[in-house]
């Protein structure tokens, strides 16, 4: 069975500064699967490499057999950006109108929507729990909601793999909680392959089967036993200032 | 209607109206791609063009069409070289086709052919540059229509829109092509110097009412129609520069909407209050 992401001595570089070396790690079609580390450590960057936005300095990182560069079959994978609940902040759009831009690849080249596709986006606003908003303009929705509208985009085109940047960044814990939900569902009803970066190590360990560590320029795939450690160490947070000045 | 009996009026009510349609709906997609002085860069360009054609006794709107596209196109290229200082290539390009417009003018003999181009002549308008006009209108008008989906989704996020397989470079450049044509002809009749307002305003009138993209379109063709009706009307009773005529009418209905909107949030929110102490 082809992989649906496959790295192979991977390495990046920003100008002369090493963002990560040697990264090997491959996912299978159906896992869910968090990519954790300090900021800077290249989440986000190990993202772009997935979405061909940036070529490899070392190795390669394959799409579903393809190299990430010439990969064209772009409808099978699914995108939210860490700016989903800014999007679209003062665009005037109904969530409707922003959903349906991403059944390009179904309606085609200068082809206008059809019935079918109006149902899609119904179908898409309705999983995300956002149904009885679908007529309501995206710049007077909650960052949480406007961030759901996205998912919902992103679902409607019926992606194969979902990649997530951050999504917990900027919305409130009951957000995060439905969010991290929702995709858990999805995961294990349809099969959808998620990879996520993220912060939110302990929502993620309670949710995602793998978790992939960066941290000092490799990559590491977290056991039970180093997840622990991992979230042990999270909350071993320095004492507050003023406690240390008392 | 007594306005209408001569020809130079209905010429200039077809221009007016045709332009009224096209210049806000390649207007939304600028406004909503923060481009907004992007049609001062073309129109300022556009006198370059102009100049040039009056030198060289080519009809000056096929000057100003060529000067704006190889404006829009230089805009376009350097937005990609520096895309995190995108709006730095509209000021580069703008510099450039003033500079150029200006040494250029200095060379055209009687200046008031040229001077038209800056407030633009509606009523002044001939039968060629009519039927330019409505050639133009038409191919943006198709163009846009269908195009609708992928400007749409060009202007709401570019790297969504490519990832889900938008041809991005190529609706980009068509789109430059179509901005470029529309502000050449409009220059002739509302004037370079005020051809970027008609982009804005109106589709600023639309967003501030709207619930939706579509209405946002609908609303901005609409104002701009009834600015340009109401301008050419005014002007003519009024003996002012129809194109100018035609922006203050925008500008004035969007400082009224801006008011009455606030005035009217003010109301709802005290009419709302009394129901909200009651719950308390």
């Amino acid at each position: 069975m082809t992989a649906v992401v496959q790295a192979e001595n991977l390495g990046f570089r920003y100008g002369d500064e090493p963002v990560f070396s040697r990264v090997d790690f491959s996912l299978a079609p159906g896992d869910f699967a968090a990519v954790i580390g300090a900021n800077g450590a290249g989440k986000s960057t190990l993202l772009r490499l997935m979405l061909g936005e940036l070529a490899p300095a070392a190795g390669s990182i394959r799409l579903f057999g393809c190299e990430a560069r010439r990969f064209r079959d772009w409808p099978k994978v699914g995108f939210l950006p860490q700016s989903a609940p800014t999007a679209g902040e003062n665009f005037p759009a109904t969530a409707e109108e922003i959903v349906m831009a991403n059944l390009f690849a179904s309606i085609g080249l200068l082809r206008f929507p059809r019935p079918k596709h109006k149902a899609r986006v119904r179908e898409a606003l309705r999983l995300v729990d956002m149904g009885k908003y679908s007529k309501r303009l995206i710049s007077r929705l909650s960052g949480g909601q406007r961030q759901r509208v996205m998912l919902a985009q992103v679902l409607v085109a019926e992606p194969e793999f979902l990649l997530l940047d951050e999504p917990t960044t900027g919305v409130d814990e009951a957000a995060a909680a439905a969010l991290f939900a929702l995709l858990t569902r999805l995961n294990r009803e349809t099969g959808l392959t998620v990879m996520m970066a993220t912060h939110d190590t302990e929502r993620a360990a309670a949710h995602v089967s793998r978790v992939l560590c960066l941290e000092n320029g490799s990559l590491l795939e977290l056991d039970k036993a180093q997840l622990d450690e991992e979230l042990r160490h999270k909350h071993k947070h320095p004492a507050p200032v003023l406690e240390l000045i008392s | 209607m007594a306005v209408l009996q001569y020809d130079f009026m209905r010429r200039a009510l077809i221009v007016g109206v045709l332009l009224a349609v096209i210049i806000p709906c390649v207007g939304v997609i600028v406004v909503l791609k923060r481009l907004s002085m992007i049609g001062d860069a073309l129109s300022h360009s556009s006198l370059a063009g102009v100049a040039a054609g009056l030198i060289m006794g080519v009809n000056p709107i096929l000057g100003a069409g060529a000067a704006c596209m190889a404006a829009a196109l230089a805009i376009e290229a350097v937005r990609k070289k520096i895309p995190r200082y995108s709006e730095m290539s509209i000021a580069v390009v703008m510099s450039a086709g003033i500079g150029l417009a200006g040494v250029l003018s200095g060379f055209v003999r009687g200046g008031a052919n040229f001077n038209s181009f800056l407030f633009g002549s509606i009523v002044a308008i001939s039968n060629f540059e009519m039927y330019l006009v409505i050639f133009v209108s038409a191919a943006v008008l198709i163009a846009f229509v269908l195009l609708y989906k992928e400007l749409f989704f060009i202007a709401l996020d570019e790297r969504a829109a490519r990832i889900a397989g938008v041809p991005v470079g190529a609706v980009n450049f068509i789109f430059t092509l179509l901005t470029a044509v529309t502000v050449s002809v409009a220059a002739r009749a509302v004037g370079a110097l005020i051809v970027s307002s008609m982009m804005v305003v109106p589709v600023a009138c639309a967003m501030q009412l709207s619930r939706s993209y579509k209405q946002t379109v609908v609303f901005s063709v609409a104002f701009a129609v009834v600015f340009t009706l109401f301008g050419l009307a005014f002007s003519y009773y009024a003996r002012l520069k129809p194109g100018a005529t035609i922006v203050l009418a925008g500008v004035l209905c969007l400082v009224v909407i801006i008011g009455g909107k606030r005035i009217w949030e003010k109301l709802s929110e005290r009419q709302r209050r009394p129901y909200e102490n009651e719950d308390a």
